[in-house]
């Protein structure tokens, strides 16, 4: 790759992000204290929450085995086998939590927020809706947005849950750990501020650039079947990709 | 019925607009009284939908005027073309109904939006415009359940659910049976009477057309080929009216987009 075509991607991607700050303002600028409105956010909130659940506790239930299963097999060699729930907490909540919910949304939620806002585009019902004065963003988009965003520090949160329920299986129901010892040392270790707080903080963070990279996608997708093709893929490269400098940036800035 | 008779409601006056170096609309003017219907016809492609654009200020010209009611349209704020919009009914060329919703809330979503009517008159409101386009019984089915004509006739019920003063059709018969176009043509005839309203048709039905309007114009190469009653349009002796009128593949509208010639193509 060229240089001008290198300082051309690098240029687009910073007007991306520069589209995608002004989209959102847009977004955030239709916030009105209406029932009407938080209705339908509650309706999205249910959807992309319950279309996310299952796939999110699963994957967590597993993570947290598997974090149980290496974190026992490591420790064990010298002789802090009894750690292994602090271990798996403090990765859980400081990292693999906020960041794999993040991204198992992205792949569930985000895209088919995309799909579904860039199919009404390509069938015309966003522009039926500003033929009647009703505004695509207010009535579409803002409540997707809003429900993505409420709903990845929960899913999150679930997440952890399960996870530590998936690694407390596996160290003392499997390994027979004494359980006095799982727990007592996981909460020793684990700081709710700097631990679990900050872990929060993070999937707050995923939850708007998920929401905001999904809900532009759909939005500005071209109105064709290969236009929402495109911007369900964008969605989960885009997404992906910020989510995990992100994590880097944050946790420099709290660890 | 002539435009010079009665008041204007809708006026385009020498309006240009170009889609990136392609021209559309090349100096076009047309003027459309209130309470009449009207036709724009024309051959594929040539910027009929554009004109029903223009109206509804989703596209600005690059040059010209756009008047409907004494308002510059080309000249509202977001906020004034809002206000506009809910003066407007629009029934779109793929119907666009809100998959989500059934065949009722499709109809009552204008109402709920822009009224703070009760649910018992927004029911009334959506079963008679639903009964008046033979759709009562099927408030329950979604939009996947619907065949192509029954989409279009909840489209058209949707566009005249909140009585407006203008409505906009962009090919109203298309994918109807012949009775649903029959029930079509009386209902927009029908509410165009009894409201007063202007409607604005897109069509490429010649008969409907000949049997429904009161004004028809026919643009060729983004300009008004012949604009007046049907029968002065079947009447016309230009050469581009009479070939668009009797279907005609050969004449001075080129059926082929421009190109090379086949053989050049063909023997490469």
């Amino acid at each position: 790759m060229s240089a001008t075509n290198q300082f051309g991607e690098i240029r687009n991607a910073i007007g991306g992000i520069g589209r995608g700050g002004l989209f959102m303002l847009q977004i955030l600028a239709c916030i009105r204290p209406t029932v009407k409105q938080w209705g339908e956010v509650l309706r999205q909130l249910y959807f992309i929450g319950t279309r996310s659940l299952v796939i999110i506790l699963t994957s967590a239930f597993f993570v947290g085995m598997v974090l149980g299963l290496q974190g026992y097999s490591t420790l064990v060699q010298f002789g802090a086998s009894e750690s292994v729930g602090a271990v798996v907490a403090l990765s859980l909540f400081r990292e693999l939590g906020p960041v794999l919910t993040a991204l198992l949304f992205a792949g569930r939620a985000g895209t088919s927020m995309a799909a579904e806002i860039g199919l009404m585009k390509a069938t015309e019902q966003l522009d039926a809706l500003e033929l009647m004065a009703i505004d695509p963003i207010e009535r579409v988009v803002l409540p997707k947005f809003i429900a993505a965003v409420l709903a990845v520090p929960v899913l999150t949160a679930l997440f952890n849950l399960l996870a530590v329920l998936g690694s407390y299986l596996f160290a003392v129901e499997w390994t027979h750990l004494d359980q006095g010892l799982f727990w007592g040392r996981m909460q020793a270790v684990v700081e709710f501020q700097a631990d679990f707080v900050s872990g929060m903080i993070k999937s707050v963070v995923f939850g708007i650039v998920i929401a905001i990279v999904s809900v532009f996608q759909g939005y500005f997708a071209e109105p064709t079947s290969r236009g929402v093709a495109t911007a369900t893929t964008q969605t989960v490269i885009v997404s992906s990709i910020m989510v995990l400098v992100l994590d880097f940036v944050l946790t420099a800035f709290l660890i | 019925m002539s435009s010079s008779e009665t008041t204007a409601f809708i006026e385009l006056e020498n309006v240009v607009f170009r889609r990136g170096s392609r021209i559309i609309l090349d100096d076009f003017s047309l003027s459309i009284p209130q309470a009449s219907i009207a036709a724009i016809m024309g051959p594929s492609g040539v910027g009929k939908s554009t004109v029903l654009k223009l109206i509804t200020g989703q596209i600005k010209p690059e040059s010209g005027r756009v008047v409907v009611n004494g308002e510059r349209i080309d000249e509202m704020s977001d906020r004034q073309l809002n206000q506009y919009r809910k003066t407007l009914g629009v029934m779109l060329q793929n119907s666009a109904l809100f998959t989500d919703l059934s065949v009722y809330e499709n109809v009552a979503l204008p109402v709920r939006e822009h009224t703070l009517l009760p649910e018992t008159i927004i029911r009334r409101l959506v079963l008679t415009k639903l009964h008046a386009v033979g759709l009562r019984g099927a408030i329950d089915l979604y939009p996947r359940e619907l065949s192509g004509g029954m989409a279009r006739r909840v489209a058209l019920a949707r566009a005249l659910v909140l009585d407006p003063a203008l409505v906009l059709y962009d090919e109203p018969f298309t994918g109807l049976d012949p009775i649903a176009v029959a029930t079509v043509s009386q209902l927009i005839r029908h509410v165009n009477a009894a409201l007063g309203l202007t409607s604005v048709l897109v069509t490429h039905n010649v008969t409907q057309m000949g049997k429904l309007v009161d004004l028809a114009c026919i643009i060729v190469a983004g300009k008004v080929a012949a604009v007046g009653s049907p029968q002065s349009l079947f009447d016309d002796k230009s050469p581009e009216v009479q070939q668009f009128m009797d279907g005609l593949p050969d004449g001075p509208v080129p059926f082929h987009y421009p190109a090379t010639e086949l053989s050049e193509d063909l023997l490469v």
